[in-house]
C-alpha cells in the first residue's frame, strides 16, 4: 500500500513538479526561492494526495496548493520587511531570474513589467495569460468569483499595457 | 493582429522555465526524507526562529527600559548634568581666596594674585574630590556664613567654582552654579579646617 502511494507520488511529482517551479518562480522571482516553495508544496502534496478528489484538474489542484504556499511566504517576507523601505521597491528593482533573462530582451521586458504590477494583477496574468489556466480554473485557484477572474484580467491587461508603454522600451515589438 | 500575437508568444515564453535536474532529484529525495520523518520539532523551529528572536529582543529591550525606569541613578545623588557622569575625574589643583560676600565669586581671573592660594595637598584634594563627586547633598546645611572661594581644576572637565565655609567644626561646600551643599566627611573636617587656617596665616587673605 505504502509504495503503491509512493509509487503514484512519484509519477505526479515528475509529471508537474517543473511547472509548479516554473509558477512559483514566476511569483517570487528568485530560483532559490521557488525550489524551497516547490518542496514545500509536494510535501504538502505527499500528505494530502489521498484527498485529490478529481473535481478539478490535477495540475489546477497543485497550482492552489502552490498559491498558498507563495503566499504564506510573501506574507511571511512582508512581516519582516515591515520596518524596511524596500518593500516599496523591492518588486521593481529586483533583477529577473536567469532563466527569464536567457529567453530574450522581449521576454525579460515583459516580466520586469508584470513584476511592477500589484500582487492581483501578477497572478491573473501569470494564471491565465502564462500559465493558460481557463477562468473557471483560475477562479478556483485564486478563490475568486469567474466575474472576478474576468475583470481582473482585463484590468491587469490594461496596467501591464500601461507599463509597457511607461517604460517606452521595445513596446512596438512586442505589443 | 501582429502585435496581438507578439505578446501571446512572450506569455507563452514565460510558461516553459528550465530547472535544473540535480535540484529537482534533490529536491525529491527531501520530500521523502521529511515525510518519512517528520522533524516536528525541527519544523517548528525553523518557523518559529524569527518570532522567538523577536520576542526575546522585545523582552530584553523591556527589562533593560525597566530597569532603566526603577533605577534612575541614585535619587539625590543624581549629577547636575548628565555629561558630569561621565566625565567624572579627579582635582588636580585647588585655588582658594577668601570670599567678598556670599554672591560674589572672586576666582574669575588673576590666579597669581597676592592674598590667592594654591592648594595642590594630596589629602585635601582628595577630601574634596570625594565631596564634590559623591553627590551626597546634604539636606540640613547651615546658611553660609563667612566663606571661601574655591576653583577646582579637573584633569579633564570643565573646572568647578565653589563656596565653602565651616559651621560648628563642620565643613559645607556648595558649587555656585547650584543649590545642593555637599558635606565634607566629619572625619577631614578637623584636616580641611587646620590646613585652612594655616594657610589663611601664610597668605593673609
Amino acid at each position: 500500500m505504502r509504495d503503491h502511494y509512493s509509487i503514484h507520488f512519484q509519477k505526479v511529482y515528475e509529471e508537474y513538479s517543473d511547472k509548479v517551479y516554473g509558477y512559483l518562480l514566476l511569483l517570487t522571482g528568485k530560483k532559490e526561492v521557488a525550489e524551497d516553495l516547490t518542496q514545500e508544496t509536494f510535501l504538502k502534496v505527499y500528505k494530502h494526495i489521498h484527498q485529490f478528489n478529481g473535481e478539478s484538474q490535477m495540475f489546477t489542484w497543485l497550482v492552489k496548493i502552490a498559491r498558498n504556499v507563495a503566499i504564506d511566504h510573501l506574507r511571511r517576507g512582508k512581516r519582516l520587511r515591515f520596518f524596511s523601505l524596500d518593500k516599496y521597491v523591492i518588486q521593481s528593482c529586483q533583477p529577473s531570474p536567469v532563466e527569464i533573462i536567457v529567453k530574450g530582451e522581449k521576454t525579460s521586458l515583459l516580466y520586469k513589467a508584470i513584476k511592477t504590477l500589484k500582487l492581483s494583477y501578477q497572478e491573473v496574468l501569470i494564471l491565465r495569460k502564462i500559465k493558460e489556466f481557463s477562468i473557471r480554473e483560475t477562479a478556483l485557484i485564486l478563490g475568486w468569483s469567474e466575474s472576478k477572474v474576468k475583470i481582473t484580467t482585463s484590468r491587469a491587461m490594461a496596467a501591464l499595457k500601461k507599463e509597457l508603454k511607461r517604460r517606452g522600451e521595445l513596446i512596438e515589438e512586442i505589443i | 493582429m501582429k502585435k496581438s500575437f507578439e505578446l501571446e508568444d512572450s506569455f507563452r515564453s514565460l510558461n516553459h522555465i528550465p530547472r535544473s535536474e540535480i535540484q529537482k532529484r534533490k529536491t525529491y529525495n527531501t520530500i521523502l526524507q521529511a515525510s518519512k520523518n517528520p522533524k516536528r520539532y525541527r519544523y517548528i523551529f525553523s518557523h518559529w526562529t524569527g518570532v522567538f528572536l523577536t520576542f526575546a529582543m522585545i523582552l530584553a529591550c523591556t527589562a533593560f527600559l525597566l530597569v532603566q525606569v526603577l533605577n534612575p541613578a541614585y535619587g539625590e545623588q543624581t549629577a547636575a548634568k548628565p555629561a558630569e557622569l561621565l566625565t567624572a575625574s579627579d582635582i588636580v589643583v585647588t585655588y582658594m581666596t577668601k570670599s567678598v560676600s556670599g554672591d560674589i565669586f572672586s576666582l574669575q581671573s588673576n590666579l597669581t594674585r597676592k592674598g590667592v592660594s594654591i592648594i595642590d595637598d594630596p589629602v585635601w584634594m582628595k577630601t574634596m574630590n570625594d565631596a564634590v563627586n559623591s553627590r551626597k547633598a546634604e539636606t540640613n546645611a547651615p546658611v553660609m556664613g563667612d566663606s571661601y572661594d574655591l576653583l577646582l581644576f579637573y584633569d579633564n572637565r570643565k573646572p568647578d567654582k565653589c563656596k565653602l565655609w565651616v559651621h560648628n567644626g563642620e565643613v559645607y561646600l556648595k558649587r555656585i552654579k547650584e543649590t545642593k551643599v555637599y558635606k565634607i566627611d566629619s572625619g577631614k573636617s578637623v584636616f580641611v579646617t587646620n590646613l585652612i587656617d594655616k594657610i589663611e596665616k601664610q597668605a593673609a587673605f
